[in-house]
């Protein structure tokens, strides 16, 4: 085993958390190591958007991510919460039995993490949600509020080029978005246009999609494909924006394809070294002053709970055994249906409306705690080419599919919801006993439990989108998704709380953990809520330059 | 199914496929002849699901069969799948239509798919249908040929400038 001369800062996972840390350090001439398990990706080359074959596969994983996790069994399905079951006209059920189905922990493995795969969406919090324990007593509450963290708001959003509406609801604002806001789609507009008929109010999102062109990266032309990649480097993932930048400081090493496996410690509670398997597959060990964490909600409990020995016997930072407690995933809905007029709803950015009438914690009707949002879905639902059509839309085969093919092209219209998920006892993140990866090592087992009151939440997310859809003049609907039948997260969250209280959470308000002075998390495990639906990026990066600052201040003290 | 020219034609270019061009005499062997079989179902089947129709290509025109047998291959379970619902085909056609699923008329094939199509999801007639109906569409709808009738394309480069106006 080979040990590296020592950086100021190690740096484990390159994605939001990670990528975001990387550059406020390196750009203050901090000397930052970033190790990442994933590869690189080139999107000229790996995202083939110009290819007829392009519907075939969606984001082009390098990496078999599924033998990083497990799943406990899930829930038994209630009887009484049949209307909110995932289902397509064609296929019928898509859980015909009784228990909850384990679906995906969606993520990506690579230089710039899940941001290489995500849609873009640049949210902050509602400033409400960020106290649901003195406010509603629920969960816990953010040790930082809505005003500490607006100036590194500001900051990423200029950095990475956030394009957004001059007044954003709840949201109080310094600055406006330093990008013009996106123009909604034809089909968006009509739903849009649907929900205000209703009584909603719906406006173009906040996206992390250039409306102009920045430095050498052009602004989007709307092709739709977000989540497949972006191969114009229009859409802000860390791997063109963060990291380049900190590369270009000259302070920064990226290593891709390093798995690290564990952390070294003393017995002073300090972290001494990082051990991971380099590009070759050969043991190596690298000492950093600190070491900052950012492996996501699931992979880095797994790290730390995977870093025990001896004299650490429940991992490294578990001393309050929190660390895997509290798991927050995404509760989500979509409906899907037919509309009569071809609205071209292929084209566009995927999410380019947004309704927030129903984000703030107490803005459900009948009692429900926590809020949620809708937003226009059918790209992201992948209603986007013949492909999709022809197996989850158009009925039949033969002639008359053929002849429906072509009439129903572009009419599909979806809407989707995403809501407040909160924690619970059975829902976290432990070590598998049984199942190991390649290397050996426990995978994290994830449990997870929706209780009534987010089931409720979930119905309310349903009715919302089914009434959006009929005053739309949608008359039949062809594909319905819930994550109460299915776990499918891409926003995870809470496995290594913020906090004042050390007997409650893992880390203080400036993501140090409270005793293990030289380690830091920085991804959304630290989320103590997880919002009415927001996506998580943004605070993520906005909380990794606060945390930058602060360590900063350590090591120029 | 009469060996006219284009069976020929198409059982050489999936043969082409599966043994990296081997000659149609090795076809003549008992176990290629069962594969040979498999093979001209499967053409059967999915040149029902996708016939060629005002200008479009078949299914077989475009070289889905090779496409599906090379999957039946590779996947074990595919495979499995396969074969143990294929004898369903000539054994419902033959009581239907006194023949087996080849040999019969393009009604009476769309017959027999329609009575897959209604089975119950776990059977292995429903297994068949739903799996060459979902391999067979994804790679036709794929196809070049394909998205230019259907005035489809691919996202980039363009993109659609036009997102925000009605489609054309
Ligand atoms: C389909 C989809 C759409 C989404 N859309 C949005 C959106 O519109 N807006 C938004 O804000 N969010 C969105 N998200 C969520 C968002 O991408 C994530 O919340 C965010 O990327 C999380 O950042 P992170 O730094 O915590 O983790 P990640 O971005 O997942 O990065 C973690 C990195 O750590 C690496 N890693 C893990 N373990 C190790 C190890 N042991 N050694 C070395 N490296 C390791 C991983 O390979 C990975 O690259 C979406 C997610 C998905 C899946
Ligand atoms: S819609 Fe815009 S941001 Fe998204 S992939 Fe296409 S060009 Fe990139």
């Amino acid at each position: 085993m080979t040990t590296q001369t020592q950086f100021d800062v190690v740096i484990i996972g390159s994605g939001a958390g990670g990528g975001a840390s990387a550059w406020a350090l390196a750009n203050k001439g901090v000397k930052v190591l970033v190790l990442e398990a994933g590869p690189h990706y080139d999107p000229e080359q790996d995202y083939r958007l110009h290819s007829p074959e392009w519907e075939l596969q969606g984001f082009p994983d390098k990496l078999d991510k599924t033998r990083r996790y497990s799943f406990a069994r899930l829930q038994t399905l209630d009887r009484k919460y049949d209307h909110l079951r995932s289902w397509n006209h064609i296929s019928g059920r898509a859980v015909p039995g009784r228990v909850r189905r384990p679906g995906q922990y969606s993520h990506v493995q690579g230089v710039g993490g899940t941001t290489l795969h995500f849609t873009g969406e640049a949210h902050r919090l509602h400033p409400d949600s960020m106290n649901m324990k003195s406010r509603f007593g629920v969960g816990a509450d953010w040790p930082v509020d809505y005003q500490t963290l607006e100036p590194y708001y500001q900051q990423v959003e200029e950095f990475v080029g956030v394009a957004g509406p001059a007044n954003q609801t709840a949201r109080v604002r310094v600055n406006p978005f330093p990008q013009p806001v996106h123009s909604l789609s034809y089909a968006s507009q009509q739903l849009a246009r649907a929900g205000q008929s209703i009584g909603m109010r719906w406006e173009p999102n906040s996206l992390a999609v250039l409306s102009q062109a920045k430095d050498t990266r052009p602004g989007c032309n709307y092709c739709g494909q977000c989540q497949r990649g972006c191969p114009r480097r229009d859409k802000g993932s860390v791997d063109v924006t963060f990291l380049p930048a900190a590369v270009k400081s000259g302070h920064c090493t990226i290593r891709a394809r390093c798995q690290v496996n564990r952390l070294v410690a003393d017995d002073k509670k300090h972290v001494t070294a990082v051990e991971f398997l380099n590009e070759q597959g050969v043991a190596e060990t690298v000492t950093g002053k600190i070491v900052m964490v950012a492996c996501g909600a699931i992979e880095t409990p797994r790290l730390l709970l995977n870093s025990r020995s001896g004299t650490i016997p429940d991992g490294i930072g578990n001393e309050s055994r929190q660390v895997g407690r509290h798991f927050m995933e995404t509760l989500a809905w979509s409906s899907a249906g037919l509309h009569a007029e071809n609205l071209g709803s292929h084209r566009g950015l995927p999410a380019d409306g947004i309704c927030w009438d129903f984000n703030a914690p107490d803005a459900i009707p009948g009692g429900v705690i926590g809020g949620m949002r809708l937003s226009t879905f059918t790209l992201e639902n992948d209603f986007a080419g013949p492909v999709n059509y022809a197996t989850r839309v158009v009925k039949g085969w033969g002639v008359e599919h053929k002849r429906q093919m072509k009439q129903q092209l572009g009419h599909v219209i979806a809407i989707g919801a995403i809501g407040e998920s909160l924690p619970h006892k059975d829902s976290y993140i432990s070590l598998d006993r049984r199942q190991r990866d390649a290397l050996g090592r426990p995978l994290a087992q994830i449990h997870s439990f929706l209780d009534d009151m987010a089931v409720q939440r979930l119905a309310f997310m349903a009715q919302k989108s089914r009434a959006t859809l009929k005053a739309m003049g949608v008359k039949s609907l062809i594909e319905e998704t819930s994550t109460y039948d299915i776990f499918h997260s891409t926003h995870v969250f809470g496995t290594c709380r913020m906090g004042l209280d050390p007997t409650q959470s893992v880390v203080n308000d400036h993501c140090q953990h409270h005793h293990w002075k030289n380690l830091y998390i920085v991804d959304a495990s630290v989320f103590p809520s997880t919002g009415g639906g927001e996506a998580p990026s943004l605070t993520i990066e906005a909380l990794a330059l606060r945390t930058a600052e602060h360590i900063h201040a350590q090591l120029t003290s | 199914m009469p060996f006219t020219r284009r069976t020929v034609l198409k059982l050489a270019l999936f043969f082409g496929a599966i043994a990296g061009g081997v000659t149609l005499t090795r076809f003549f062997n008992p176990q290629r002849r069962q594969v040979g079989q498999t093979v001209d179902k499967v053409t059967a089947f999915v040149d029902t699901l996708l016939p060629a129709f005002e200008g479009t290509p078949s299914a077989s025109d475009i070289g889905i069969p090779a496409i599906i047998m090379k999957k039946y291959r590779r996947n074990q379970r595919f495979k499995s799948m396969l074969l143990r619902a294929e004898p369903w085909l000539d054994t419902t056609a033959q009581q239907r239509f006194a023949e087996n699923f080849v040999d019969l008329n393009e009604a009476q094939r769309n017959d027999i798919v329609q009575l897959a199509s209604q089975a119950p999801m776990r059977s292995l007639p429903y297994q068949l249908f739903s799996q060459l109906r979902e391999e067979s569409f994804r790679f036709y709808y794929s196809h070049p040929e394909v998205l230019t009738h259907l005035e489809s394309r691919a996202p980039q480069p363009q993109g659609f400038l036009n997102h925000s106006q009605p489609p054309i």
